[in-house]
């Protein structure tokens, strides 16, 4: 992810308003992550894996916080279970910004194709509305419109963040 | 030593404004029977009891938060152990309730039953304050101690596989409404409302 549009997506998380990150780190999104890890106006948690950071968010939310879980494709497939049976079955808003590799003309190799089965899928499955951004003026938009309805529904609500947005150069 | 043995130890050393988070299972029933507290938060199912404590912890520092933990439960995510010693919440106590079964669902035993210390691993993760209780008079030692100083505290509490089937009578959904207001009314906030499209 180029410098510049690491801060997009870091400027965006503040305007909308998060304070508890919970993170996975991943390469596609590593600049973000480390924008936000480095700011102190963030409560962040490194978890071993993205169900206890599901789980941490919820608990952030249920106190106040506004929380937001920042992992990859795979990291999805691990958090399904607290997503489902936590966030979801409780209403509970927490906002899933998953650095999504897999789409079609992604410069992405063969390992990611499975993530084109099963990353939008999954979240139509859990019943977890998302909004995708490719582009980096799409961005701040796709960010701030999924926390506040986030927040509004009382429900998770993911951004997928692909193509232009998570490139190097 | 029995659960609800230790529940009723702990209950009279909370104050009403402390949070505890419970697992699923029987601890849930039971726990409201002894402290039915709108400061209490139900059901957390299997994994995520601990590790929501730890953002509810992180949120709110200047509030005692208590995790009524399982074995069975920690057992799935163990990595949690790590990720507690190492943001070091110093108002979070995690109790683990180890029946060295999953009782809930029929009695099968859990890897505590065979060789597995609990206890020791939470050290060994780095949570300082790291103790096994086998006596209702250790856990009371434990859990005074706990409630007296920064945290974090990991109690394993080794107790009986025996437990009462009491019920919170409420769902999941009115267990987080009932906490929820009681969080935004003893903090002077608000969580739930469409203050959200105000951005305030």
């Amino acid at each position: 992810m180029k410098a510049e549009y690491a801060t997009i997506v870091h400027e965006a998380l503040k305007e909308a308003g998060i304070n508890f990150v919970a993170y996975l780190p991943d390469d596609q999104i590593h600049d973000a992550q480390k924008l936000v890890v480095e700011d102190p106006s963030f409560t962040t948690v490194a978890v071993t894996n993205e169900g206890e950071g599901v789980a941490a968010c919820a608990g952030a939310w249920l106190g106040g916080g506004k929380p937001a879980l920042i992992i990859a494709d795979s990291g999805l497939l691990v958090a399904t279970w607290p997503l489902a049976s936590l966030t979801v079955s409780y209403g509970i808003p927490i906002l899933v910004l998953i650095a999504h590799r897999g789409a079609v003309g992604d410069r992405a190799n063969w390992r990611f194709i499975t993530y084109k089965f099963t990353t939008e899928p999954l979240l139509d499955t859990l019943q977890i509305p998302y909004v995708s951004a490719r582009k980096p003026d799409e961005t701040k938009e796709a960010i701030t419109g999924a926390q506040l309805s986030a927040a509004l529904w009382q429900h998770p609500v993911a951004v997928l963040l692909s193509g232009e947005i998570l490139r190097d150069e | 030593m029995t659960r609800l043995d230790c529940l009723k130890i702990l209950a009279p050393l909370l104050k009403d404004e402390d949070l505890v988070v419970t697992a699923l299972g029987w601890v849930a029933g039971e726990w409201h029977s002894v402290r039915p507290k709108d400061s209490n938060l139900y059901q957390i199912n299997m994994g995520m009891c601990a590790p929501l404590s730890l953002g509810l912890a992180l949120v709110l520092p200047h509030r005692r938060v208590v995790a009524l933990e399982s074995d069975g439960s920690v057992l799935l995510y163990l990595g949690n152990m790590t990720t507690l010693a190492n943001k070091k919440p110093k108002n979070l106590l995690v109790v683990v309730f180890d029946n060295q079964c999953y009782m809930a669902t029929g009695g099968l035993p859990t890897a505590t039953a065979g060789v597995t210390d609990l206890a020791a691993m939470a050290k060994a993760a780095g949570i300082v304050h790291s103790y096994e209780t086998r006596s209702t008079a250790e856990f009371e030692e434990h859990a005074r101690a706990a409630l007296g100083r920064e945290g974090p505290t990991y109690i394993v509490a080794k107790v009986e596989a025996a437990g009462k089937r009491l019920s919170t009578n409420m769902d999941g959904k009115e267990s987080k409404y009932r906490f929820v207001r009681y969080i935004e009314k003893s903090e002077g906030i608000k969580i739930i409302g469409t203050h959200a499209m105000r951005r305030d």
